[in-house]
Formats: structure tokens, C-alpha cells, sequence
């Protein structure tokens, strides 16, 4: 534990002022969180789902399952810190598309985006927020990855306050993402294409949970248990009827 | 093909012999096969997950009087079954927290482990054993002696503390035997299931959804997130099945909340 930190020390200069906080560095260096949402749906996207992280010093794991958004468009997916740590009313009135809610409407209650959820190895980094090449760009997927976060980013998910908000609402139907309206977060881009789909505030568990529901689940829901049974009878009868008729062939040859 | 080996027809016989053989003894196989198979386990419908905890029937609402009231020697809950001893009753009133009327929750319990889980609509009685995670990260399930017995997740909460406490148990073992939650999808809204603890302690839980998951589609937040308020979750856990089984790929997930502890 002491090498530890006394290597991320040596490693990264800047935690060194951190580190000398007594609580904070020294316990999450050690420490798991487990961390649960589910995410519910902002500006009617149709979409829900759940994340799923597991956070040991500055190391993240997380898993995201969204169901149900737009389909063949990017998702920019991010953990947010620095709000009040919570989702905003979905009834809330936005500056958006007939009242829809826009990222940085409800900045207050999620934050600013400190992680990026992408895949392929991109950067995780708030500087990849809109790296719409590498989020999903399914209206169903999972995601899961494994990364490190800068020790600040560390602390706030250790502490409860992260946020994961997944990006990309076709509020007019159209399929795609348009409209006249451009992003608050980027106006080379519509709007829809950033607004909030879904929220969720990552809680601290109440147990370390099982891994999915593969072991857990092994559903052994009986009903056509003697399949092997029933396949190794009929395997049998093939065998004994193709030898016997192999057999009568062969005796009348010779 | 037409070697002249002696006794050539002598084999040709015994061949014929264990072809016809072979066709007996599997035509048996599958009559006994087909004879020995079992029904299908109950299956909730497809949607019963449309209650909210606080609106279950019979809900919190209903038991609050009883539980704030001055010490009620037996509920329906427990004089329903053969609940050992009355000191679990006498234990269970005298909670700090119980005069809290317009609270409509029950008020959690100190840890206490678990150590049998009765399921009266469903006439499960069992007891329980603790058990942890794989190396995989997977959650054990019972086996041998215990095979056919619940256990809980040592790792979830106690029954009767804040979030949820899980039991598992088999629905079938070896040949299709029906194991300790074979009937669990039967369990509708509004039914109860029972958590004896350690400390003596009854906790009367009411199920208010009941669902079934692919395996690939289990919903690990729903099922194990933090929750406010004490619940319970009911979970089949699979067996030692062959890989070829394709048909066991659901788990039935039963969500209840504490009404009554
Ligand atoms: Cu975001």
C-alpha cells in the first residue's frame, strides 16, 4: 500500500499534493467501489438502461446497457462530476427543440463531462467528448471497458458523485440526427446529436455483485432435460439400422 | 467387397445380431426418455413487472397498523406456517423504530444472518446456507449435500437490513429432478416469502414482480443495485447442466419488498 503510493507519487508528480491529504488518496488507493444505475430517460428518447462500475484507486471498470435509441447514430456516452450529482426533472423546460433539455441546461445538476465512454482504446479524457467515431452507434448496445482516470475524476466516482449521461436524441422523428437547432457543445453538429437521451447517477452499491447472470443464472428450467437421453436412443437406432443394412448388403455381395 | 474369408457369414450373423441390438436398446432409450421427462418449471406471464413496490397489494399500507401497534402475538404471515418458537414474534416488536405511522416503510434491522426462507404459496421450506463469489466473480451455487437447499449471497445484506438480500436456488438437478425453487416463476404480486434469522427474527417479504431473463440479457442493476429500503431477491441458479442443454437459458428473478420484520 505504501509502495504504491509512493510510486503513483514518483509516476505523477501532481498527485504528490493529493496524496498528502491523509483520507481521501490513501483510502481509494486500496479501496473498491461498486457503483449502480439505472438510466432513465431524458427529452422522451424512448431509451433506458443501466451502468454498471467497478472503481479501485483510479482505475474504472464499467459496463453500459442501453436499450432503445436511435438506431444507427453515435451515442457520445460520458461520466459527469462537479454537479449536485443527480439527473435533472425530465419535465424540466430546456432551451432545446420544444423544450428540450440541452447538455449544458442541466450542467447544474450532472456536471461537466470528465470521462468519455469510447471504444477502441480512444482517449477517455473530457477532450474526447464528442469523438462520435469511437461511441456506440446503436440504439441497443453494451459497453464495457476498463480505464484509468486522473485522481481527481478518481475521488469524485469514489465518493458517489459521477453521472453517466448518454448522448443523442432524434427529437423530430426523422431518423437522424438534424434539424436547425446546432449543439451547445459543438455547432458543427445538430443539436440532437448531444442532447441528453439518458441519466443516471451512479449510486454505491450494497454488495459486491455477481458477475451478470451467466453462473448465477445457469436458469436450469428443466423441461427438456432428457434431450440427451432421447438424442443418444435415436443415435442408437441410427447406428443399428445403418449397420444392418450394411450388414444384409455385404452378405449379399459375397 | 467380395473377399472370400471364411467365416465370413458366421460374422455376418453376429453383425446382424448387434445391429438389430443396437436398434432395440435405443428405441428403449427414448421410450424411457420421452416416458421420464418432466414438465416445463411455471413461467411468470410476460409482463408482471408493471407494480411498484409501494403499490403491491396488500401492501405497507396494510401492515403499518399492525406493526404500530402494541405487540401482536401472531400476523397472517407467520401463523400461516410452522414458524419455530413464538421468540421470533416477541423479538420483532420491540424494534426502536416501529411508532412511526405515517413512515410507510418497515424500519430495518440490525444484521442478522439467514437461516431459512419459507415460501407458503409455493410450500417451500428451506433451510439456508451462506455462500460467496466464484474466483470467476460468478455467484456459487449449492451443491452436494446442499444441492437441493437456498442459500444467500453472504455478500448481499441480511434480510430486514437497507438494500437487497439474495437467495438462490436450484430449479432442477441431475435428470430433471425438480430442485428447491422449481415453482418459483408461479410467485405472483402479493405473495409472501419468509426469512428466518439467526437472532431468531421472522422478516415477511412481499413479492411485487417476478420476471424472467435470458442469461445475456440478465438486468445486474435491477436485480443487485442498492435500493432504500430492506427487499429481497429470489434468483434460480443453474446446476451442473451438459453445455448441450440449450434450453436452460432463463433465470426468474423474484423482487420483494420487507412488509413486515
Ligand atoms: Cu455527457
Amino acid at each position: 500500500m505504501k509502495v504504491t503510493t509512493a510510486l503513483a507519487a514518483l509516476a505523477a508528480p501532481a498527485i504528490l499534493a493529493v496524496s498528502a491529504a491523509p483520507a481521501t488518496a490513501h483510502d481509494i488507493e486500496n479501496e473498491t467501489v461498486e457503483l449502480m444505475t439505472s438510466l432513465d430517460e431524458l427529452n422522451d428518447s424512448g431509451g433506458s438502461g443501466e451502468a454498471w462500475a467497478k472503481v479501485t484507486g483510479n482505475e474504472v471498470w464499467i459496463k453500459v446497457e442501453v436499450q432503445g435509441l436511435l438506431d444507427g447514430a453515435p451515442h457520445a456516452q460520458h461520466i459527469h462530476l462537479g454537479g449536485a450529482a443527480e439527473c435533472p426533472d425530465p419535465s424540466m423546460m430546456g432551451s432545446g427543440y420544444e423544450g428540450a433539455i440541452r447538455t449544458t441546461d442541466a450542467i447544474d445538476s450532472y456536471g461537466e463531462v470528465r470521462v468519455s465512454l469510447t471504444g477502441n482504446d480512444a482517449d477517455t479524457s473530457e477532450a474526447a467528448a464528442l469523438d462520435v467515431a469511437n461511441f456506440p452507434a446503436d440504439g441497443t448496445y453494451t459497453y464495457e471497458r476498463t480505464f484509468e482516470v486522473p485522481q481527481d475524476v478518481a475521488e469524485g466516482l469514489h465518493h458517489g458523485d459521477g453521472v453517466v449521461v448518454v448522448h443523442g436524441v432524434d427529437h423530430d422523428g426523422s431518423g437522424e440526427y438534424d434539424g436547425e437547432q446546432m449543439s451547445d457543445l459543438d455547432d458543427s453538429l445538430p443539436s440532437e446529436a448531444t442532447d441528453p437521451a439518458l441519466c443516471g447517477a451512479l449510486q454505491e452499491g450494497q454488495m459486491s455483485a455477481p458477475g451478470g447472470g451467466v453462473a448465477t443464472g445457469g436458469g436450469s428450467t428443466g423441461g427438456l432435460e432428457n434431450t440427451g437421453l432421447i438424442a443418444g436412443g435415436a443415435l442408437l437406432v441410427a447406428a443399428g439400422a445403418g449397420a444392418f443394412a450394411l450388414n444384409q448388403r455385404r452378405r449379399a455381395e459375397s | 467387397m467380395s473377399t472370400d474369408q471364411p467365416g465370413q457369414g458366421r460374422r455376418g450373423v453376429l453383425l446382424t445380431a448387434l445391429a438389430v441390438l443396437a436398434v432395440l436398446v435405443g428405441v428403449v432409450v427414448i421410450a424411457v426418455g420421452v416416458a421420464t421427462q418432466r414438465p416445463d418449471p411455471p413461467s411468470p406471464p410476460a409482463a408482471t413487472s408493471a407494480a411498484e413496490p409501494t403499490e403491491a397489494t396488500g401492501g405497507p399500507e396494510d401492515e403499518q397498523p399492525d406493526e404500530a401497534g402494541s405487540d401482536d402475538p401472531a400476523d397472517d404471515g407467520q401463523s400461516a406456517t410452522s414458524a419455530p418458537g413464538s421468540s421470533a414474534q416477541d423479538e420483532g416488536q420491540d424494534g426502536q423504530e416501529t411508532e412511526q405511522p405515517a413512515e410507510p416503510e418497515v424500519a430495518a434491522l440490525d444484521p442478522s444472518e439467514p437461516v431459512e426462507v419459507r415460501i407458503p404459496s409455493i410450500d417451500v421450506v428451506s433451510p439456508l446456507h451462506p455462500l460467496g463469489l466464484a474466483e470467476d466473480g460468478t455467484l456459487e451455487v449449492p451443491s452436494g449435500d446442499r444441492y437441493d437447499e437456498a442459500a444467500w449471497y453472504d455478500g448481499s445484506p441480511t434480510p430486514g437490513e437497507v438494500g437487497p438480500t439474495v437467495i438462490e436456488g436450484h430449479v432442477t438437478g441431475a435428470g430433471g429432478v425438480e430442485s428447491v425453487f422449481f415453482d418459483l416463476g408461479a410467485l405472483r404480486a402479493g405473495d409472501t416469502a419468509e426469512v428466518e434469522r439467526e437472532d431468531g427474527r421472522t422478516v415477511t417479504f412481499e413479492v411485487y414482480r417476478v420476471d424472467q431473463f435470458a442469461k445475456d440479457a440478465f438486468p445486474t442493476v435491477d436485480v443487485y443495485g442498492p435500493t432504500d429500503s430492506p427487499e429481497l431477491r429470489l434468483i434460480t441458479c443453474g446446476g451442473e447442466f451438459d453445455e448441450a442443454e440449450q434450453s436452460h437459458e432463463d433465470n426468474t428473478v423474484v423482487y420483494a419488498r420487507m412488509v413486515e420484520g
